[in-house]
């Protein structure tokens, strides 16, 4: 049986499951907000600022339809239903037969520490709403959810309480996410039984590598003195452990970006973070998501592009392209993967991607490197992109994938094979035939 | 007593604006709804459990409450919320079980053969099922964390909820549900189901108590940053409105019929208890003659905005043709018809503090009797501005008690001046 279409990113959260302090990320005071969220998720507000967007002048056609994309994101952000909003993604894939969607749960509760508010744990009720939508019958099929997963949950036992928990076929989480940006490193000892039984199991993990995203809101002495970095156990010997020991203590220096969390919230995203995780664990099936965004795609090939360079946010100790890292890990690991959600809102760094992907790399064991690449879209974040909606980024995705055979892998059978794990075995061979898929040559079994 | 009269029906109008304006408001923003979305999911925080009070608003019964997909329901009834919360901790406590063959997630075990109610609860808040079958619905059990009555005969939406609390991690707020469930064993061991209901009922009703009061503290902080934009908009001085009043007898001798036309509708108003105090206040108002002048004045811009605001937020809130909107439009149109009485709300260049701004003598349409009050204070100076500010924010202040509490006002100042001698003959107090 051929795999059915997947997208392998998306997210169903809404407001109600991140911390009320969430929207500084976007309007820096706490107050302004509150009336920003209370505002902009009336529709009677969006519509008359979208009326008044008609008549005035004052924007380009270009910033307007920004600005309609930023209310359309706020309108499915602060919908009261994760259902709702699933099923929302799920019409847009109706015309893929048997389609499944991975439904990201994300663990929004710890972006500041020492904010007394983030003291309201929400993530299970994100993750049991979640749970609720897989037993339905309706979307069953069609929903794969991971798990999110942060090590700083306490209260409970982060293996056999909470992830062993979800993920088995009576729950039907099949997959762990983890978000480092939120205030992390990836190589965090908490993570490690997680890490193993993950690695035995071949289940599947997520995670968040672009500079861009949200990130801990509070700030960096209140990590840089808590012992939170977990750097002790990073052997300066090692030149892996020693970039990332430099990569800090440059940072500790640099005060004035010490307020700028989305820059120096990069340390713990960083890809040289997942080399010392697949040291230890070098089966670890885990995809580096969004292939390092479409910013350092471009900077990949900012030399042989006639446009010009631009000046970077990022001080220098911290300008290493995260793609071709990305691209390095892939072909040194047999399990890692990465994915084009989001980044595949922009034309021009999908066109490098598409254009080295068709020259066949393969990894250090033979096995091309398009095998573990996937199709994901990063459901509704990217509402606030031009070409952001779902419909278009398929539309997008087939314009650049034209060969239906590269298409198929990376929408149909990279995630397949992401997927199967000892909990969710593949489904014995049948002779039945595939479903047909719109893209052609979908049905065809490699 | 006069002034006093006249002022008291002008805070009266005012704050009925200012009412209408934050009802209209808080329907927009749905603040009520806010307001009891946040306040049951703090009832369920634990900072570790799943929050049952989140998960209610993904139950049928209360899904099918909301307007759309961005609303929440204003109001929720204990009955209800009872109902909702039994069914979501009861689904919460629910196992399933893959089937492989058909892929499909199967509560388990299924609902016709589940009269084995029978899960021994470990120590450690684990279930374990009993190995032992049983094929009744009612059926003593004996978990070992909760202290039941042997004899207690439990039906299976009881037995899931046992099943759902147990698998809650140890928090304060699981045992405040597990003594719940202990209360309701003990005191009824036929249904213990329905004393369960009554105890969630009298906690739920309890909690939306304290709502009510947490809902008008804070409304009245709303009140008063409305009263502020309202004394602002309109430019009401409270002072200077009492140092006008006090100094024109003609003005008096106009509002005083209608502050006790207004005070005696009310009164009639008061015994009918089908109407909440909002709707008297805005009923009164309705129902008094209020004579208007339009050779006095011109009616007031600013109000007229403010008018037209509140109209759009109605329409907004498609409300426009109810009832209840209606009459707080005509409630409003009667202040415009005070206005035109001349009373000295409003921006006009003959007013402070626009007068501030000119030069005096330019003011060609000063009546050349102008008495010395008035005179001084349309110049600037610092007890000028000391006196606005101050004005402004006792407008402010006094606009945020609410309309109901200006109407009983006005009814006791009315009885008050009635049961008083009436002075036979205003003096002039200008010169």
């Amino acid at each position: 049986m051929s795999a059915p279409f997947t997208n392998a990113h998306a997210h169903i959260f809404t407001s109600n499951h991140a911390p009320d302090y969430f929207l500084e990320t976007v309007i820096g005071n706490d107050t302004l907000a509150r009336w920003a969220k209370k505002l902009l998720q009336k529709d009677g507000t969006r519509w008359a600022i979208k009326g008044v967007l008609k008549f005035v002048g004052l924007f380009s056609a270009k910033k307007k339809q920004i600005i309609n994309r930023y209310l359309e994101f706020i309108k499915i952000g602060t919908s009261v239903n994760q259902a709702k909003i699933f099923e929302n993604i799920s019409r847009s894939y109706a015309q893929f037969p048997g389609h499944r969607i991975i439904v990201l749960t994300q663990v929004l509760d710890y972006l500041d520490l020492q904010d007394t508010k983030s003291q309201h744990i929400r993530i299970r009720s994100q993750v049991e709403e979640v749970a609720n939508i897989k037993k339905n019958a309706l979307y069953q099929n069609h929903i794969n959810p991971f798990l999110g997963v942060d090590p700083r949950q306490t209260g409970f036992n982060l293996l056999t309480d909470w992830v062993q928990k979800y993920l088995s076929p009576d729950e039907g989480f099949c997959g762990i996410k983890i978000y480092p940006a939120a205030g992390f490193f990836p190589f965090d000892k908490r993570m490690y039984p997680i890490y193993k039984w993950a690695e035995e199991n071949d289940v599947p993990i997520m995670t968040h590598a672009t500079r861009s995203g949200s990130f801990y809101l509070g700030s960096f002495e209140s990590i840089l003195n808590t012992g939170i970095l977990a750097l002790t156990d990073l052997d300066p010997q090692n030149v892996t452990h020693a970039r990332i020991l430099e990569r800090v203590k440059l940072l500790v220096a640099e005060k004035s970006i010490h307020k700028k969390n989305e820059i120096w919230c990069n340390i713990f995203g960083h890809p040289d973070n997942y080399e010392v995780v697949l040291k230890d664990f070098p089966k670890l099936k885990i995809c580096l998501a969004h292939l390092g965004g479409a910013d350092e795609v471009i900077r990949s090939e900012e030399d042989k592009l006639s446009s010009t360079k631009k000046k970077s946010k990022f001080p220098t100790f911290l300008q290493d392209n995260w793609y071709t890292q990305i691209l390095e890990l892939m072909k040194k690991h047999p399990n890692v993967y990465s994915d084009i959600s989001y980044t595949l809102s922009d034309d021009i760094a999908m066109k490098i991607i598409v254009d080295y992907f068709t020259t066949n790399p393969v990894d250090q064991f033979e096995v091309p490197l398009i095998q573990k690449l996937m199709y994901g879209t990063d459901f509704y974040l990217t509402q606030v992109e031009v070409k952001g909606d779902e419909i278009n980024l398929q539309q997008s995705f087939l314009k650049c994938f034209t060969d239906p055979q590269m298409a198929k892998i990376v929408a149909y059978d990279s995630p397949n094979k992401y997927l199967v794990s000892k909990i969710f075995p593949p489904d014995p061979p049948q002779e039945a035939p595939a479903a047909k898929a719109s893209i052609p040559g979908g049905d065809t079994n490699p | 007593m006069s002034t006093i009269l006249c002022m008291v029906l002008i805070f009266a109008l005012l704050s009925l604006l200012v009412s209408t304006l934050t009802e209209a408001l808080n329907s927009y923003f749905q603040e009520r709804s806010q307001l009891l979305y946040r306040t049951l999911s703090k009832l369920f925080e634990d900072g570790l459990n799943v929050n049952f009070g989140q998960m209610l608003y993904s139950h049928p019964m209360i899904d099918n409450l909301k307007k759309d997909t961005q609303s929440l329901p204003q109001y929720i009834s204990d009955a209800t919320f009872v109902s909702a919360l039994i069914d979501v901790v009861a689904n919460y406590g629910r196992t399933y079980t893959f089937d492989p063959k058909t892929k499909k997630m199967l509560p388990q075990p299924p609902l016709e053969a589940i009269p084995k109610p029978n899960p021994v609860a470990k120590t450690d808040g684990t279930v374990v099922k009993d190995a032992t079958p049983a094929d009744t619905t009612e059926q003593p059990i004996q978990p070992q964390v909760l202290t039941l009555p042997t004899e207690l005969k439990v039906n299976v939406t009881f037995q899931r909820f046992i099943e759902g609390v147990l698998k809650m991690e140890h928090t304060p707020l699981k045992l405040l549900l597990m003594n719940m469930i202990e209360k309701a064993a003990a005191s009824n061991k036929e249904n213990p189901l329905l004393q369960l209901q009554k105890e969630l009922q009298v906690w739920y009703n309890n909690q939306m108590e304290r709502i009510g009061g947490w809902y008008k503290n804070w409304i009245r902080t709303r009140l008063f940053y409305i009263g502020l934009l309202v004394a602002l908009v309109l430019n009401i001085d409270s002072i200077h409105l009492f140092q006008t009043l006090y100094r024109s007898p003609d003005l008096r001798a106009k509002l005083e019929p209608i502050a006790m036309q207004l005070a005696d509708n009310y009164g009639k108003l008061k015994s009918d208890t089908t109407l909440t105090n909002e709707q008297r206040t805005m009923q009164a108002a309705v129902l008094t003659n209020f004579i208007k002048d339009s050779t006095a004045y011109k009616n007031d811009t600013a109000l007229q905005k403010v008018r037209d605001f509140i109209l759009q937020l109605d329409s907004a809130h498609a409300r426009r043709d109810t009832a209840a909107a209606k009459n707080r439009l005509t409630a409003t149109e009667q202040l415009d018809n005070l206005v035109s009485l001349g009373i000295p709300i409003g921006w006009r260049k003959d007013r402070a503090p626009y007068s501030w701004t000119l030069n005096y003598d330019s003011l060609v349409n000063l009546p050349s009797t102008v008495p010395g009050y008035f005179t001084t204070h349309l110049k600037f100076n610092g007890w000028n501005l000391f006196y606005y500010v101050a004005g402004i924010l006792i407008t402010a202040f006094s606009l945020s008690a609410g309309a109901p509490f200006w109407f009983d006002m006005l009814l006791k100042v009315v009885n008050l001046r009635r049961a008083g001698a009436k002075p036979a003959e205003t003096k002039t107090k200008e010169s």
